[in-house]
């Protein structure tokens, strides 16, 4: 059976909820093809028309004391369904989420209410081949509450997921998020949509370790007065890998800053697709927002396609956006080969410090772990191992010298 | 240590150097002065491999332990191999890559290259700690990004601490004082002066003579159109100073 064929004949009760309305809607909307505008540059055709089996969502969760984590089927607890509702706004209901909505065997809900020790991991080991899996994941922060929230999608096998995971910000609320796509053989489109009250911080680190397909349509709703987010991302693509990164931020209040930062490096025939839009509503004064892409392009068969915009109803907005296209700086290559460093060394320490200076943004020791899957992915990651053995600079201030030759720590 | 040999160059087909011919004895100290657009940068990137620059006539030959070798036929990286080091008037910001991890690397890659063991971790630190005291330069800014964010001054003490990490045979100083306050110019000076050795030789390129207060050279040329029209000692910079570069330009031209 074909993907919507499989939708059709959803087993179980599913979260009733969102089933009730999503069949409806995903009648209505059908499967993007080749003339819908958000996936002009990302192609779905052959994972659509083949054969697809729904698998259950294989969340797991692994959450620290002071997290409560529920997972519910059929009809919702009254206080979930509202939560649920409030965050339904962030994305559309049609194609891939509409389709999860359909599918979703059970709606994974994470609930915290004041700060928290501790990330909470979830991870999902990806669908078998000929398989669809539809993970689906709430994450409320009351006021007030802190969380670190790492998402992990594997492809495993040769299946899709379609993954779709809203977050709820209440007011003055704090949300460290990284996800990691990490799909080689599989499939990933996944849909996030965030929406955030008073005050409230949302911070995002995306990493897209190249994969057939890793598709995120980023969604944030700035809803409440002098909230920020910063949608951060980083990735990578090299043989026939496809990444998409489609993001969206709405601002529907006063003094709301929105800031986007994507870079990626693309090597072989890969292929990465970024769309990053700000929209400001009449919100009043205050507004800011930022669009940033950058590209390094290392083989001529490599493509980007950016196209970073702003849409703006009103005067007093502080916006900029800017996209590049290139290849290594020559400045710099010439001035560390001046120094003794060789041209091939000198490219490579290049590469990796171009996506580097993003990863410094990830918490520990996440940071350690990402930068040694960046090392084993782009050329010749053991220059920048052996370059990155730690210097202990403290040592400086007298005494005795402890520049050992401990591994994988940062200068 | 250093004979340059009837050098021609030329930038986008322009031809900027001119028949230039220096003999650098070791120990020794040469300024290099002239008016701008005589030719000065041009020598130092020729002389470091920098593309862009081509080289239509002439020699550069540099005495190393392993005997004379022609610089033009190294590529960058080669000729800092074989001792060559270039101060950058505009020193370069690599954001993502630590000053000190580069300067390691840049290090062990020179030592290897010369048939050398490679310094670990801890035999780094310590040269590392001891030159950078040398041009006062704070352990933050050794451990930040590679002139990422650095003042002007910070950057040429940055280059000064590389220069005295990786002692090369021939030093090229290219407007070394450009940007530079009278204390981090002191500062600098006295890093440069400490790094004059009876091994090493230096090239001090600079359109003021204020820089040759505190760096004495032993030589002073003045490059014009391309070419060495007057060499002298260090008075000839106090003369220029006075006169301008007009005098020795028409004396040239004659």
């Amino acid at each position: 059976m074909a993907l919507l064929d499989t939708s059709r004949a959803a087993p179980g009760t599913g979260v009733a909820p969102l089933r009730s309305t999503a069949m409806a809607a995903l009648a209505a909307s059908g499967l993007p093809g080749r003339k819908t505008e958000a996936w002009r540059f990302t192609s779905v055709r052959e994972l659509t028309s083949a054969d697809a089996t729904p698998a259950s969502g294989g969340l797991v969760v692994d959450a620290p004391a002071g997290v409560d984590v529920k997972r519910l089927q059929g009809e919702l607890p009254a206080q979930v369904a509202g939560w649920l509702a409030a965050v339904l706004p962030t994305l559309p209901n049609e194609h891939f989420v509409a389709l999860n909505g359909v599918l979703a065997d059970e709606l994974v809900v994470v609930h915290a209410t004041g700060p928290v020790a501790g990330p909470v991991t979830v991870t999902h080991a990806g669908a078998a081949e000929g398989a669809v899996s539809t993970p689906r994941l709430l994450v409320v922060l009351e006021a007030n509450a802190e969380l670190t929230l790492i998402e992990r999608f594997a492809g495993g096998s040769k299946g899709l997921t379609n993954a779709v995971t809203q977050l709820r910000l209440g007011a003055n609320a704090g949300l460290r998020h990284v996800r990691v796509h990490d799909m080689q053989e599989a499939s990933l489109i996944g849909a996030l949509g965030v929406a955030q009250g008073r005050d409230s911080r949302y911070r995002s680190l995306v990493v897209s370790l190249g994969g057939r397909l890793a598709r995120l349509d980023l969604r944030v709703r700035l809803e409440g007065a002098g909230s920020r987010c910063d949608l951060d991302g980083l990735y990578h693509v090299d043989g026939t890998d496809h990444v998409d990164h489609h993001l969206r931020v709405e601002h529907h209040a006063p003094r709301a800053t929105s800031t986007q930062t994507y870079r990626g490096v693309l090597d072989g025939q890969g292929v990465a697709v970024f769309d990053g839009q700000a929209h400001v509503t009449r919100t009043g004064p205050g507004a800011e927002a930022h669009q940033q892409n950058r590209n390094l392009l290392l083989s001529p068969g490599a493509r980007a396609h950016t196209k970073p915009h702003l849409e703006i109803d009103h005067d007093e907005v502080v916006a900029s956006h800017g996209a590049t296209v290139g290849s290594l700086d020559e400045d710099a290559l010439f001035y560390l080969r001046a120094r003794g460093v060789p041209r091939e060394d000198a490219r490579t320490i290049l590469i990796h410090a171009f996506l580097r200076e993003l990863l410094e943004r990830a918490p520990d020791p996440l940071r350690g772990e990402l930068a040694e899957a960046l090392r084993t992915r782009l050329p010749r990651g053991e220059v920048t191992a052996a370059m990155e053995l730690t210097l202990d600079i403290d040592a400086m201030n007298g005494g005795e010298m402890n520049g050992g030759e401990m591994n994988g720590g940062d200068a | 240590m250093l004979t340059i040999e009837n050098l021609h160059a030329s930038v986008d087909g322009k031809a900027i150097l001119k028949g230039l011919n220096l003999r650098l004895e070791a120990g020794q100290v040469h300024a290099i002065m002239g008016p701008n657009g005589a030719g000065k940068s041009t020598l130092s990137y020729v002389l470091s491999g920098r593309e862009g620059y081509e080289v239509t006539e002439g020699k550069v030959l540099l005495e190393t332990p392993a005997g004379e070798v022609d610089l033009l036929e190294l590529e960058v990286e080669d000729r800092a191999a074989a001792g060559v080091f270039l101060a950058f008037q505009y020193p370069v910001a690599i954001p993502g890559v630590s000053n000190l991890h580069f300067l390691r690397t840049a290090l062990n890659s020179v030592r290897k290259a010369r048939g050398e063991d490679e310094l670990n971790g801890a035999q780094f630190m310590k040269l590392a700690r001891a030159k950078a005291k040398t041009v006062e330069l704070p352990k933050e800014l050794l451990k930040r990004a590679v002139n990422d964010g650095f003042s002007g001054g910070e950057k040429k003490r940055n280059e000064i601490f590389q220069m005295a990490v990786l002692e090369p045979r021939l030093a090229i100083l290219d407007e070394t004082d450009s940007g530079l306050d009278i204390d981090a110019l002191r500062i600098v000076s006295e890093g440069v002066n400490a790094l004059r050795s009876p091994e090493r030789s230096m090239l001090v390129i600079t359109h003021y003579q204020r820089l040759l207060d505190h760096i004495v050279p032993d030589v002073v040329h003045v490059l014009v159109d391309g070419r060495i029209v007057k060499s002298g000692d260090k008075s000839l910079a106090l003369e220029l100073e006075a006169q301008g570069y007009d005098e020795i330009r028409q004396a040239a031209a004659v």
